[in-house]
């Protein structure tokens, strides 16, 4: 239910016009207004500020033709974003699982080779040469 | 013939469509020279603004993409708008908005460039042939209110938008809107408090 209080924002802000006022509040402010003088009141104070602002003089007819305005502008270039910028904007969730995916190859591959280099040397590689038989001593 | 939306029109305007960014701006031209005038108060300003806003419409066309709309915007909805053309309108009128206060916040001219830019505000464009005594009051109560008051004023009283609609064009809150919108409404109460009585009204 609207209060007074917050009839009277309502009416500050918005005027005396019901069709000014925000629409999920229409119904029960106009309600508040049946019911009650003081809320009546504040909306024939309003309205006669309404009546001012309807004397506001209106803006002249535009100078500017539209045909001329837009063919002059559109001379100039356009601003396009660069693809790159585009596909991270547009496909946020496709490159966060590439990279995930690229940097678990990678760490994989790294791992993997590490590993094969501490698995001993190959089984055709020469036997290692014994100092003591080419030492002259 | 379907009417193309404005969502539809910027898309081809993104592609280079000439015509479609004409159809737009013929769309767009008069009420947004009108909102402009109304917060700068000047015509010259005003259209130079519009230029700028255009200018950038056309140049972000390519990226631009509409933003969802508030599922709570029956104002719009109640204005019988489609969500794509509402959404270019709060666009278009943001950049709009934002290059009036801008141009406050540049540095003001002096000497005889300050000269002739008060010669130019005398010519401000406002229809001449409807001007009477309260008209002129009206008018010169305004412009002294602050520029983002007078921006709220114009959006949602004299051009009809929701609160919502009006909030985003000017990146605030509704209760900053509203804030705005009570401070210019007491401020024209104080300065036409006499236009008023005598009208019997109130």
């Amino acid at each position: 239910m609207t209060r007074l209080a917050r009839f009277r924002d309502l009416i500050g802000a918005y005027g005396a016009d019901p069709r000014r006022w925000p629409p999920d509040e229409r119904v029960e402010a106009e309600a508040l207004l049946a019911r009650s003088p003081e809320a009546a009141a504040l909306q024939r104070t309003a309205a006669a500020l309404d009546a001012l602002l309807d004397r506001a003089p209106a803006p002249a007819t535009p100078r500017l033709e539209a045909a001329t305005l837009a063919a002059r502008i559109s001379l100039a270039p356009q601003e396009r974003s660069r693809p790159y910028l585009f596909l991270l904007r547009s496909q946020d969730k496709f490159w966060i699982r590439a990279v995930g995916l690229a940097a678990a190859a990678i760490i994989g591959f790294v791992v993997g080779t590490t590993q094969m280099a501490d698995l001993g040397e190959p089984a055709n590689s020469p036997a290692p040469i014994d100092v003591a038989e080419i030492s002259p001593w | 013939m379907q009417e193309d939306s404005d969502d539809a029109l910027m898309r081809r305007a993104g592609s280079g469509d000439k015509a479609a960014f004409a159809l737009l701006v013929r769309r767009h031209l008069a009420r947004a020279t009108a909102l402009a005038q109304r917060i700068t108060g000047n015509r010259s300003d005003a259209e130079e603004i519009v230029q700028e806003a255009f200018l950038r419409c056309w140049q972000k066309a390519p990226e631009w993409r509409p933003v969802e709309r508030p599922a709570n915007d029956r104002a719009a909805n109640d204005r019988g708008e489609d969500g794509a053309r509402a959404q270019f309108g709060t666009w278009l009128y943001r950049v709009l908005v934002n290059l009036c206060l801008d141009r406050r916040r540049r540095p003001q001219p002096v000497g005889i460039e300050a000269a002739e830019t008060v010669a130019d505000s005398a010519a401000d464009g406002f229809d001449e042939t409807a001007r009477g005594e309260t008209s002129r009051r009206v008018q010169a109560a305004m412009a002294q209110l602050p520029e983002r008051q007078r921006a709220a004023l114009a959006l949602c009283y004299f051009e009809g938008l929701g609160n919502i609609e009006a909030a985003a064009t000017l990146d605030i809150s509704i209760g900053a809107l509203e804030s705005l919108l009570v401070r210019a409404r007491r401020a024209l109460r104080d300065a036409l408090g006499d236009l008023a009585e005598e009208g019997g009204a109130g």
